[in-house]
């Protein structure tokens, strides 16, 4: 057969009905596609990006937008480098100048070593946004989803790094999408209200042998310690024993972070693992961040991993019990999780996409909203998934030699040893597991650190004198027995100050001081805790002190109160440079007290309130040129029937703190409340009952993200929300008939 | 329709005697062997390779290089005695330019210079993408499997012995592939430092071959004869180092010492307990790599002040002929199997490897894994470079089918040398007389325990044959080890630098009296397996 040579012309008609065949085909696949079609999975190696290109000619779904705009960052070329921003391919810092919506200034720029972005340092007295460093990561539509893991983090209850999305422009003008991410760094841990936390990470590649062991912060001592303490948990557990990790690790946040990390379809041999360390309940607790890469293997992959701090907890019937429930209450959580993602899609969307990329980026929104929350948080054997085999890294056996590593057992008949040392040696009395200080003068010229476990008893009458430097740390519970007629003294022994009298606990025992009278201490570093307080008590269950006087020359604060219940009564505060009373993660009352700054050089604080629910009642600040009552972290606080005169500022409140104030009297304040964002730029808020106010300058001071507003009538529920017992209605009597 | 048949043109017929003729030269040449080796290589390589389609993307970690065409030429114009000559270059990774300094390696192996895929040395600066390591070696895999060694230095790390870093790489040489190489920690004072044990160099030791100077290859030396023989390493302090080595080479070399005495000199100048895990891994990788000339390293533990070594270019299965199970590799291991308790140390450590590996099946979960990471590197790479036969210059490229029937290979070896040496250790050839005197007759390799019970007091002397046993205390009962007598081969030179050498073990024919008769409770144990002989 043979084809002839004459030449068809194809007319007009057949030209239109094929665009229109061709473009409507494209139309309605584009257009009409259900939007959790996969967008990586096209077939016959159809590449997403030609996808991509063909949806914003194609794709004309209306998609919903945000009002917000889109922020700009800009840096310039750099003076010592010549290079744009887009040229630069050197390692090593280089100065540019950032400039972002109120904020410009030189700062130094450097290439990541581990992924593509940069890294950002401000000036320490300019800080961007209270950041010091800060990350900044090509984006594309993709990377939406770590926005949503930042959220479902947040949800968990983890420590995470913020995310949010910007375009970032350099000498050309025309801005890329970035990802900023705050760095896991010693102020990211202190705005999270982690102060006085070391930083350590680990990673769980056992093919690296330079990350077999726990990079620690801190000091030598502190390093070594921390990570002989993670040396014994982790081999311990590998050998079948997991009460040391149990003991160590933060359950709740280690459980959330697992359920993280089973999500976020990371490669868990590639992204190193931060934690923060509390010393003052020594726990570890995992800091969330979104992995750099998600592992295309991730499915299939069941590598072995390093021993590490959070895995082999899923071998606990208890830990694997909560980590299913805190799964299964997230499941629950779905819908509700569906809206909160749609509306970081209207704010961010329009960041990472063009306006005729929309449509498509809504597709890979939702397919990535299907991915964590339908197919990974629905996934049945997830635990299964991250519960694997350990393995040491290369030579670890060998590296152990002549490391200090604690004892596999705390060994029992030790301190009864050195109970009956220090017994004799102070002359004291030995009640079982407890130590008597008697009426008497006690002359400590070193650090008296009594073992964990051991309760310290000092009864009316007690004089102790310390000397320069010199602490008292209880690592059990403390009690202080004086009374108003025989108080306990506590005094330095020279005219130096001496360091701290301080409890520290694990979160189980109690503290009760009564009646005393101490003064002259200055707060103290001992064994890697900061002590910050002349007075400090660390990870008590319940912390009561009642009639006392404390007051100090030197030094941050007289009184340092970290976690748990609070009740103060009765109690003159004065001196510190910072405040005469710090309450962190606390809960509870201060009533009957009086703050007062004699100094009239010390800008001070009366009290500094974070992450507490506090309820204030008739106390007393008078002179200070800080603020009477500080309130910051998400703090919950009512200040009733109190006097404050005299102060800089009466009561602030920042940072997503809630301040009651009803029934109190404002004398002569410069000014009287404040309401301000804190360096993460979030505000707080002040509810103002009926008070009194005399002599005022100025009254209130509230930023754009903080509010403070007139309340008619006081609920009396809110007492009930701080505990405290509503006064119950004038009886009625009825008269019978 | 009908297709017209034709004939095979006068062409193919030139070309079809061309091939054979020169098949016939090379034979002629190179002998049957040899030339058959190359000749299938190199058919394989050109038509077997090319048929493999979008392999998948790398799931090994690239390394793009850049450096200047005309340096890398001279460089290559000179191999191997360019070896020494450094060029800078760039390391490319996530857009950024690592300014690097790169060599290729020299002399010794054919296969690093040889070839089309040849070693090279990278050393970089602290801030670079592989920090915190800043000397690397980037190697042209020794195996057709390519990953023989890295997994060597897999099973020796996973027994506790330290390994430099060790991955497997793609790597591009100014956009050219070059293909899957194996990426090698070059060992300094930093190694400790890396990591995150010391805060500053620590004295190491190499003890390889000598330099190459003028272009000539120096005569052999033995690295146990002197310390000269050793190189230091770093910028530590060595003046306590150097003298230790002295100290330790001098023990090695004193053939007069009694075995107690040399068992606690040498306690106080090796770290013992790598050292057995360390011999422990040669048996289990099986191979005869570190021997009396090349392949040591000692570092100085400044924590315990003892040296340890290094497990150094493992070749999984390069076993010593005859696969003896006392292999003496170099001096130390001379004297350090010589004493039962050390030698029962490594056995131990050696089965417990073998429980995990083999019998647990990890390595060859390892092995499987290792396939899947490689898989689309190799299937791209087109410059698999190697030695196609047993003659060194013989470095060719070969063909993905050699790699894959490399992997099935090794698979079989690994796990009939396992089972052997599981069966070996775990062996209980073993007959017991009870009455006055326990007996014990034992054709098998293993020591054997005795345990009983019995009342705190002085530690029992127990009579065996000629030798006393001291029992020891342990978990409330008392225990005593009945060492097995090992004895070089016969004809052998019973001196510490002899090469190639092993020690077998005696039969055991032994009559121990205990000081009480033999006790009633008295369990009789394998001392490596701990299995109790019914």
């Amino acid at each position: 057969m043979r084809r002839s040579n004459k030449t068809r012309t194809i007319g007009l008609k057949a030209w239109l009905l094929g665009l229109l065949f061709v473009g409507g085909g494209l139309f309605a696949l584009f257009s009409l596609k259900p939007a959790d079609l996969l967008p990586k999975d096209w077939p016959l190696g159809i590449r997403p990006s030609e996808v991509e290109h063909y949806a914003e000619l194609f794709d004309r779904r209306p998609v919903e937008m945000g009002n917000g705009t889109i922020i700009e960052y800009k840096l310039s070329a750099s003076k010592s480098m010549g290079g744009c921003i887009e040229e630069h391919a050197a390692p090593g810092w280089v100065k540019r100048l950032f400039m972002a919506p109120g904020y410009t200034d030189s700062v130094e720029v450097r290439q990541l070593r581990d992924r593509a972005g940069m890294e950002v340092k401000f000036p320490e007295k300019n800080r961007f946004n209270g950041q010091r460093r800060l990350y900044l990561l090509p984006s594309d539509v993709s990377d939406i989803q770590d926005a949503y893991l930042e959220l479902l983090a947040k949800e968990l209850g983890l420590i995470t790094p913020t995310v949010a999305y910007v375009h970032v422009s350099g000498c050309t003008g025309s801005g890329r999408a970035y990802r900023t991410e705050e760095r896991i760094d010693a102020d990211l841990l202190e705005r999270r209200g982690l102060t006085n936390a070391l930083r350590v990470l680990l990673s769980l590649d056992p093919t690296h042998p330079d990350g077999q062991f726990a990079k620690v912060g801190g000091n030598e001592e502190e390093r070594a310690q921390v990570r002989g303490i993670i040396e014994r948990a982790v081999t311990d557990a590998r050998s079948g024993d997991l009460e040391p990790l149990l003991k160590l690790m933060d359950h709740e946040a280690a459980a959330s972070w697992l359920i993280m990390a089973g999500l976020d379809g990371r490669e868990l041999r590639e992204e190193k693992v931060m934690f923060a360390y509390q010393w003052t309940t020594g726990k570890l607790q995992p800091i969330y961040c979104s992995p750099r890469n998600e592992w295309q293997y991730y499915a299939e992959d069941h590598a072995p991993l390093s021993p590490n701090l959070l895995t082999p907890l899923l071998a606990d019937p208890d830990f694997r019990a909560l980590f299913e429930k805190k799964r299964t209450a997230l499941q629950q959580k779905i819908p509700e999780l569906r809206g909160r993602f749609a509306t970081l899609d209207l704010t961010w969307l329009p960041v990472l996409a063009d306006v005729a990329a929309l449509p498509f980026a809504k597709t890979t929104a939702m397919q990535a909203q299907y991915k964590l929350l339908d197919r990974r948080l629905t996934q049945e054997n997830a635990a299964e998934h991250l519960h694997r085999k350990t393995y040491f890294a290369p030579g670890h056996a060998t590296f152990l030699h002549g490391m200090s590593v604690p004892e596999a057992a705390a060994p029992v008949a030790d301190n009864s040893e050195v109970l009956a040392a220090l017994a004799k040696r102070y002359k004291l009395r030995q009640n079982g597991d407890t130590l008597v200080f008697p009426r008497g003068k006690y002359m400590i010229d070193e650090d008296l650190l009594i073992p964990q476990g051991i309760a310290v008893v000092l009864l009316e009458g007690v004089r102790l004198f310390l000397a320069k430097d010199v602490s008292l740390v209880v690592r059990g519970a403390f009690h202080v027995r004086g009374t108003l007629r025989n108080p306990v003294f506590v005094r330095s022994m020279e005219r130096d100050a001496f360091g701290t009298v301080a409890m520290l606990g694990d979160g189980s025992q109690r503290c009760r001081i009564n009646g005393l009278l101490i003064s002259g201490g200055a707060g103290a570093t001992v064994g890697g805790v900061r002590y910050a307080g002349m007075v400090s008590i660390h990870g008590s269950a319940s912390s009561t002190v009642i009639n006392s006087a404390i007051s100090m020359e030197e030094g941050e604060t007289a009184l340092h109160i970290d976690g748990g219940q609070v009740k103060l009564e009765g109690i003159r505060f004065e001196g510190g440079s910072k405040a005469q009373l710090i309450i962190d993660r606390a809960n509870g009352s201060v009533s009957d007290c009086s703050f007062l700054e004699r100094n009239a050089e010390r800008i001070a604080n009366g009290v500094s309130v974070n992450a507490c629910k506090l309820a204030f009642d008739n106390v007393r600040v008078t002179g200070m040129l800080g603020t009477g009552i500080s309130v910051e972290a998400a703090s919950q606080v009512l200040v009733r029937k109190s006097r404050f005169e005299r102060n800089a500022v009466a009561i602030s409140a920042a940072d997503l703190s809630k301040v009651h104030v009803e029934g109190n009297n404002f004398l002569g304040n410069t000014l009287v409340f404040r309401a301000s964002h804190d360096r993460n730029q979030r505000g707080g808020i002040l509810l103002v009952y009926s008070n009194e106010f005399i002599d005022n300058t100025k009254e209130r001071d509230a930023d754009e993200s903080s509010e403070i507003t007139n309340v008619a009538i006081f609920d009396q529920k809110v007492l009930g929300l701080f505990g405290i017992a509503v006064d119950p209605p004038p009886s009625v009597r009825r008269v019978r008939r | 329709m009908s297709r017209e048949s034709k004939g095979i043109g006068a062409g193919w017929w030139f070309l079809l005697i061309a091939v054979v003729l020169s098949l016939v030269v090379f034979v002629f040449l190179l002998g049957p062997d040899r030339a058959i080796k190359i000749s299938a290589a190199s058919f394989l390589s050109t038509t077997v390779d090319g048929l493999s389609q979008d392999p998948g993307p790398h799931r090994l970690r690239q390394l793009d290089l850049r450096i200047d065409q005309a340096s890398l030429d001279q460089l290559e114009s000179d191999l191997p005695w360019s070896g020494g000559e450094k060029f800078p270059a760039i390391v490319l990774e996530h857009g950024v330019e690592y300014p690097v300094t790169f060599r290729y390696r020299g002399m010794y192996s054919a296969s690093h210079y040889l070839g089309d895929k040849r070693s090279f040395r990278l050393k970089l600066k602290k801030d670079n993408p592989f920090a915190p390591y800043r000397k690397l070696n980037v190697i042209n895999p020794k195996s057709f499997n390519m990953v023989n060694n890295h997994l060597g230095i897999w099973i020796a790390g996973r027994m506790g012995v330290p390994v430099p870093w060790n991955e497997m790489v793609y790597v591009r040489i100014n956009d050219s592939d070059q293909g899957v190489m194996e990426m090698y920690e070059q060992i300094d004072g930093d190694f400790e430092k890396i990591r995150g044990i010391a805060k500053k160099e620590v004295p190491v030791f190499k003890g390889d071959y000598a330099p190459i100077i003028d272009r000539k290859l120096p005569p052999k030396r033995r690295l146990w004869e002197s310390a000269d023989h050793w190189e230091f390493v770093g910028k530590a302090d060595s003046t306590a180092a150097q003298a230790q080595l002295k100290a330790l080479i001098s023990v090695v070399q004193d053939t007069l010492r009694t075995l107690s005495e040399r068992r606690d000199t040498l306690a106080k100048l090796i770290d013992v307990d790598t050292y057995a895990r360390y011999l422990a891994a040669m048996v289990v990788v099986n191979t005869k790599h570190m021997d009396q000339y090349h392949n040591q390293w000692l570092v100085m533990n400044e924590r315990t002040g003892v040296f340890y070594p290094i497990f150094w270019d493992a070749l999984l299965m390069f076993p010593p002929e005859g696969e003896p199970l006392y292999f003496i590799n170099d001096a130390i291991a001379h004297w350090f199997l010589r004493i039962p308790e050390w030698r029962l140390l490594r056995d131990r450590y050696a089965y417990q490897a073998l429980q995990e590996l083999y019998v647990k099946g990890e390595f060859m979960e390892k092995y499987d894994h290792t396939i899947e990471e490689i898989q689309p590197s190799v299937l791209q790479d087109r410059k698999k470079y190697g030695h196609v036969s047993l003659t060194p210059a013989d470095v060719h490229r070969f063909s993905v089918v050699h790699t894959i029937s490399s992997f099935a290979g090794m698979r079989a070896t690994v796990n009939a040398y396992w089972d052997r040496l599981n069966k070996r250790l775990a062996a209980n050839d073993v007959t017991v007389e009870r009455g006055e005197k326990l007996t014990l007759r034992s054709s098998s390799e293993a020591p054997f325990r005795l345990t009983w019970s019995g009342p705190m007091e002085n530690a029992p002397q127990l009579i065996a044959g000629r030798d006393t046993l001291t029992a020891e205390r342990k978990d409330g009962a008392w225990t005593a080890l009945v060492p097995r007598a090992v004895a070089l081969q016969e004809g052998s030179w019973d001196r510490p630098n002899a090469n190639w050498q092993h020690y077998d073990v005696q039969p055991l024919n032994v009559s121990i009296v205990f000081p009480y008769g033999v006790p009633l409770d008295l369990t009789i144990t394998n001392a490596i397996t701990d299995a109790e002989i019914k």
